[in-house]
């Protein structure tokens, strides 16, 4: 009986061992605004993406897209300090301005991925050279690939 | 004078059934029962108390108490503190957060000892625990760093106080090594009821339930166990197992009978 025991008690420190390690992060962390575009000349609106698209945010000079034919949706990182953040999206060569005005939350992903922001979009403003309208389809912006904002052009 | 030795045979009879009953009675309780020590437990958790010599971030102290009320049931109670600081880094130039934690817990619970009393004798266990686990803690991010397309982004949580609930379903083994001592390990297998700091703000770790975020936990814990023995019970042995012990060899035949 006693050996049994012994066996048994040895037999447990390589989980306990195991259960010391750390694992890596492998979840989505970054919140993003998913855009979709349409085309507004047909009815219903067509998804269409530009052929030339070109954004990069306010006040930062590095290009999210510069100037290329995506696959949708684009993904708008929001100021994790602020409540605005504003874009120049250029489509096909025309440029517009796109202000996004909302709150943000932090939140726990796990303990191997940290804590990240999700946000909840209050209102969009827009210029509208390009841009004939955008829709918020979904106000929270979370790491869930859903559609957030549908921009009509 | 035939009244007399009637009443005299009758009382003979009598008096040789009441010893013949005394003597089977003896020879019965002889063979089905032993005497079960029952004993009071104190216990400590060596790789939580042992931690802290390897890992200063993490202090904490494990105790364990238990009362057999019976050879198969002793009601336990689980007592603990601890003293967490928790560093993710995502690489060597960023660290995620600074997790700070402080706290007590105590899970009372009923342990269930499976073998049978006579294998266990008081001084083996293989059995199963069940507990109630509470945890009253503190908890701080004094550093929060996160990164995207706008650059890094820094911030805190202040000092929150909050109390967290679980379950928690443990499997053990114990052994007496030495008159007394026993060393023991269990695997706790924990359901957490609620952290008390809602759904985005889980504890990276909680004292007593280990990983906060995880809605189910597992922990091995090692136990070095002072017994203290407080009453000796007679349980009765299935007569069944005695006949299946004495009469029954290894292959599961009756052992041949050998004469001289």
């Amino acid at each position: 009986m006693t050996k049994a025991f012994t066996f048994l008690f040895i037999a447990a420190l390589p989980f306990w061992l195991a259960s010391c390690l750390d694992s890596e992060c492998m979840e989505a962390t970054e919140a993003s605004v998913k855009v979709f575009f349409y085309d507004c000349d047909t009815v219903p609106a067509l998804a269409v993406t530009p052929d030339s698209l070109t954004l990069y945010g306010v006040g930062n000079a590095v290009k999210i897209y510069d100037n290329q034919k995506i696959t949708a949706p684009a993904l708008l990182p929001l100021k994790e300090s602020g409540g605005e953040t504003e874009f120049i999206i250029n489509i096909n060569g025309t440029a517009d301005t796109v202000r996004f005005v909302y709150s943000g939350s932090l939140r726990l992903v796990s303990k191997e991925c940290g804590y990240a922001m999700s946000y909840a979009i209050d209102t969009v403003c827009f210029t509208a050279n390009e841009i004939d309208s955008i829709t918020i389809t979904n106000h929270d912006v979370t790491v869930q690939n859903t559609e957030n904002i549908a921009i009509f052009y | 004078m035939t009244l007399l030795y009637r009443t005299q045979k009758i009382l003979r009879y009598f008096i040789s059934i009441i010893i013949v009953a005394t003597v089977w009675g003896c020879r019965l309780q002889a063979q089905d029962t032993i005497m079960f020590p029952l004993k009071f437990r104190v216990g400590v958790e060596l790789t939580g108390a042992s931690r802290y010599f390897y890992e200063k971030e993490h202090a904490g102290l494990e105790t364990f108490f238990s009362a057999d009320i019976s050879e198969k049931l002793a009601p336990t109670v689980i007592a603990g503190i601890n003293d967490y600081t928790y560093l993710r880094y995502r690489d060597a130039g960023m660290m995620m957060y600074d997790f700070r934690v402080k706290g007590f817990y105590i899970k009372p619970g009923v342990d269930f000892n499976l073998l049978a009393p006579k294998k266990a004798g008081g001084k083996y266990s293989f059995g199963v625990g069940i507990r109630y686990g509470i945890t009253g803690f503190s908890y701080s991010i004094p550093e929060i760093n996160t990164e995207n397309y706008w650059g890094r982004h820094q911030t805190s949580i202040p000092v929150n106080r909050a109390m967290a609930h679980y379950a928690e379903v443990t499997p053990a083994i114990r052994a007496e090594i030495m008159k007394n001592i026993s060393l023991g390990w269990s695997v706790s297998l924990r359901k957490m009821i609620s952290s008390g700091t809602g759904k985005d703000m889980q504890p990276v770790y909680l004292p007593g339930y280990g990983n906060g975020a995880k809605p189910i936990s597992f922990a091995l814990s090692y136990f070095i166990i002072w017994s203290i023995p407080h009453r000796v019970k007679s349980v009765i042995i299935h007569p069944e197992e005695e006949i299946i012990e004495e009469n029954v060899d290894n292959s599961g035949n009756p052992p041949t009978p050998t004469y001289p």
